[in-house]
């Protein structure tokens, strides 16, 4: 189900600044899952952390890819869930957990084509961006962990529909892509190429 | 450049693995005997839809990393009447729930259950429960809806993992018929064995036994349909996992589970056993291949399933 949010909070990731170096994944596990700092996904062989790195070669040239939620405006997730666990926010656009409502099925994990789900070892919960250290952060108006940590201004956040925003000015004059659109899920994560 | 094995499998990180293909095995087994159930009203087949069915239920939800909180998430989903029938999830809770009862309503009608315990009857409710199994379970009209509806809950099992959308090679309208042939397959297996154990009549062992060639071959069929649609599939997820089972290390589960044992031997075993007469070891032997081969066929689909791989 698709819904018209007062905000369309998006992120952006600036390939062409990113350099690898892994503050945004570690700041992310810090801040939301700060107790499983030790602890290896068994799925993604990585931090438990809501972002995925995905490294690949494209014409002989190494390539990296940070990936996270979505917050798709047609999320494969919120159609599968069972109970309503899923849901897109209607104030800010971003697609959120309700964990009362949550029976641990996977569903949305796999429903995910972006693959950026782990489940949380101790509360069974499908994890993923943005959790509830992150959310805390945006409700006394600070930006999510990985932006902050960012060095070099590889992230952006914000309102896309206020022109006067970072996410806003880049998503216009950059070169950007979203993943995976032929999925028809209208992802609000920007891409810069 | 990337290569198959760099593109993630599902099991790794969704885990339906194992027991959900022991699941949709046994829901399917239990949908296809209510459906069998029209032709075949013997007390064996309706224990084994219900056996099957609450089995099924009992492995799904030991499979939920979060079942404590059923209880919890069905109160909040009732407070604002947020159930999503749109997901295949939430229809199969609704269709596995009446399933049971059907199943239930079906064995309760052999069980004959206020002749063997009188004591039942002195509960409340209970004697007009009783009173109304043989009405339920013995009309005509009712076992067409019931055989309808067991074939509604055999393809559920085949939807549930289609509109898994992060899995391309799942995302195909063949599998829900795929499932219906393949638990069709496996009933017919459970049909043999009840012959011979003396609980169907050979005339009807005989017709089983043609059926059970038919819908071995149809399966087949449709099993190289599915491989072939996802070889040639325009994405990298559906070839990859194709591609697994095929040639890659899903093959000997494949090859030698699904289609040998799974189907050809019993193949083979039916057409000997019309030609030159039954070898009862024999057939029971390959009435259990059969059976297994519905198991394996779930299992190398859910295993082979891989994301699509994200590239710019």
């Amino acid at each position: 189900m698709t819904v018209e949010a007062k905000k369309r909070l998006a992120h952006l990731f600036d390939t062409t600044k990113c350099f690898g170096c892994g503050a945004c994944t570690v700041a992310c596990t810090a801040t939301n899952s700060p107790d499983l700092m030790l602890y290896e996904d068994p799925g993604w062989h990585s931090l438990a952390t809501n972002i995925r790195r995905v490294e690949f070669n494209l014409r002989d040239r190494p390539g990296l890819l940070l990936v996270q939620c979505q917050h798709c405006e047609s999320a494969p997730c919120v159609k599968t869930c069972p109970f309503g666990a899923m849901y897109n926010d209607a104030a800010t656009g971003l697609v959120k957990l309700d964990e009362r409502r949550c029976i641990g099925c996977s569903y949305c994990v796999a429903a995910c084509p972006y693959n950026v789900r782990w489940k949380h070892p101790k509360t069974g919960l499908p994890m993923k961006c943005m959790g509830k250290g992150c959310e805390q952060l945006l409700a006394v108006g600070q930006l999510p962990a990985c932006v902050q940590a960012c060095p070099v201004g590889a992230r952006a956040f914000g309102d896309l529909n206020d022109p006067g925003t970072e996410i806003s000015r880049r998503v216009r004059n950059g070169r950007t892509v979203r993943l995976l659109e032929a999925k028809g899920t209208k992802p609000n994560y920007f891409v810069v190429v | 450049m990337m290569s198959f094995s760099d593109i993630q499998s599902q099991v790794d990180v969704a885990r339906w693995g194992w027991d959900i293909a022991i699941f949709l095995w046994l829901v399917g087994i239990s949908g296809m005997s209510t459906f069998a159930y029209y032709w075949v009203r013997r007390a064996p087949l309706a224990y084994a839809a219900l056996i099957t069915v609450l089995l099924g239920l009992a492995v799904v939800f030991s499979h939920l990393s979060r079942w404590w909180n059923l209880p919890r998430a069905v109160f909040y989903a009732t407070l604002d009447f947020s159930f999503n029938w749109g997901s295949w999830m939430m229809l199969g809770i609704l269709l596995l729930s009446i399933q049971a009862v059907i199943c239930l309503v079906l064995a309760a009608d052999h069980l004959r259950l206020g002749e063997r315990f009188p004591a039942l009857l002195k509960w409340p409710l209970v004697p007009t429960l009783l009173a109304w199994v043989p009405r339920l379970a013995r009309s005509s009209a009712l076992l067409v809806v019931f055989a309808g509806f067991g074939l509604l809950v055999t393809a559920y099992s085949g939807f549930l993992i289609t509109q898994a959308v992060g899995v391309p090679l799942w995302n195909t309208a063949l599998i829900p018929i795929l499932w219906v042939v393949s638990a069709g397959t496996a009933v017919l297996a459970l049909l043999e064995i009840f012959h011979l154990k003396g609980w169907i009549d050979e005339r009807a062992s005989h017709i089983v036994t043609r059926l059970a060639v038919a819908s071995d071959g149809i399966k087949l069929a449709m099993l190289f349909t599915f491989l072939y649609v996802g070889l040639s599939a325009s994405s990298a997820g559906a070839r990859a996992g194709a591609a697994t089972l095929v040639y890659g290390s899903l093959a000997p589960l494949l090859w030698i589970g699904v289609v040998l044992l799974g189907a050809l031997v019993p193949v083979a075993v039916s057409l000997y056993s019309l030609k030159f007469g039954e070898r009862r070891g024999l057939v029971f032997f390959a009435a259990l291949l059969a059976l297994g081969g519905g198991l394996l066929l779930r299992a190398s689909v859910l295993l082979a399933g891989k994301f699509d791989p994200l590239l710019l």
